[in-house]
């Protein structure tokens, strides 16, 4: 589905995107200036840090940019066939949304710009997607597949090791948030318990 | 900690060519998992993850192994205390036994058990990636059998076979998306609960 709306850009073309040589990459690379934006952000602090501008730069030769237009859901909860890839955001605004907590209407989780990475668990582990992103504003990203990273991986390891270090920190401060967020609701359900257990003792 | 990370990432550009003094191909940090121990051999079983897309292959795994040292646990010991801020630069790969991760309620009246990490399992990783202090307190359950992985040994990994590295990391970052997915469902049930309770009686 992703090969379709993938654009023109890096001069792609029809071509599959995971059969370049690494010099066709450059070249793809050089002279694009999504690609340059993809390769900043992929280096900036609030995207994925630690790589050098250079080895950004490799890894972004192994994306694809592609556009959303405004309003268009890209990702859908539950989805369990489109999972295998990640996206990197350059510009515009997506909305995160989940249905499963009130089962009736969605609640927005987060609202995340330039810089994000989304869908990084669903690449990892082909779980069905946990969460349904919509562009809420026109949207650009660079788009990393499960097959380019396995390539990046063969071709660049040490690239494709400080890539999945990046996402890894990336991750895991997703986790402190949620750690936090489960340890106070523990905590709240443990409160609840002992004055239940207080007022009507068994 | 952060600081170290990120001095990683900027020593190691361009390591392809010039590798560190530090990493001759045979160094290897200090009691490193020997091959064909039984600890190397329970090492690969939990390395070697069939739920990846690109698994590590035998060779990897033992090869992987040696950069762990192993560490025994009695029953009730602590391996990760809550806040700690110094001992931060390591992850555990649990290879035997079966681990708690609690914490303490707002009152310190006692602790409550957030999760249980079984063999397979890894902890330890967020700090060990971002270098913030220690998120809950690791308890062991039973005589438990760790290998654990130094910030300093995963570098060299990283300098001397990038392609396990990246694998390994793979793993870590597989193993963080499966909990944040088991946290987020968790609190997505919480939020119900409350949501719930907050409804008039009939």
């Amino acid at each position: 589905m992703f090969k379709k709306v993938l654009g023109q850009a890096f001069g792609l073309g029809d071509s599959d995107p995971n059969e370049k040589s690494p010099q066709e990459r450059a070249k793809a690379v050089q002279g694009s200036s999504s690609a340059e934006e993809a390769a900043l952000l992929l280096c900036a602090p609030t995207a994925l840090m630690q790589l050098s501008p250079e080895e950004a730069r490799i890894v972004v030769g192994y994306m694809q940019p592609t556009k959303i237009e405004e309003g268009r859901t890209f990702i859908r909860e539950g989805d369990k066939d489109h999972t295998d890839h990640m996206l990197l955001v350059l510009s515009g605004e997506v909305t995160v949304e989940t249905i499963t907590v009130s089962r009736v209407s969605p609640v927005t989780v987060t609202v995340l710009g330039a810089g994000s990475l989304i869908g990084e668990m669903g690449l990892l582990d082909g779980e069905p997607r946990s969460a349904s992103c919509t562009a809420s504003t026109a949207v650009r990203a660079a788009v990393l597949t499960r097959a380019g990273l396995e390539v990046l991986m063969v071709e660049q390891p040490m690239v494709a090791a400080k890539l999945l270090l990046a996402v890894s920190l990336r991750i895991a401060q997703r986790q402190r948030d949620t750690a936090d967020k489960l340890k106070l609701y523990t905590q709240l359900v443990a409160a609840m318990q002992q004055e239940i257990d207080r007022l009507m003792p068994t | 900690m952060l600081k170290q990370i990120q001095q990683f990432f900027q020593n190691s550009v361009g390591t392809e060519s010039v590798p560190p003094p530090e990493a001759s191909k045979q160094a290897r940090p200090q009691g490193g998992i020997a091959v064909g121990t039984r600890e190397s051999e329970l090492a690969c079983e939990h390395l070697c993850d069939s739920a990846l897309f690109a698994p590590m292959s035998r060779s990897e795994a033992e090869l992987a192994a040696t950069y762990f040292v192993t560490q025994r646990y009695r029953r009730g010991a602590i391996l990760i205390p809550e806040g700690d801020t110094q001992l931060t630069h390591y992850l555990l790969l649990i290879l035997e036994g079966e681990v708690t991760a609690e914490t303490v309620l707002s009152d310190a009246s006692r602790s409550i058990t957030l999760t249980v990490i079984e063999a397979g399992g890894v902890l330890g990783e967020m700090s060990f990636l971002d270098g913030q202090p220690r998120s809950a307190t690791c308890r062991a359950e039973a005589e438990v059998l760790c290998a654990a992985l130094s910030r300093e040994a995963l570098l060299l990994m990283t300098s001397q076979a990038p392609e396990v590295a990246a694998k390994l990391m793979m793993l870590v970052a597989l193993r963080m998306a499966q909990r944040l997915r088991n946290h987020t469902t968790r609190i997505q049930r919480y939020s119900q609960l409350f949501e719930t309770m907050q409804q008039p009686l009939p």
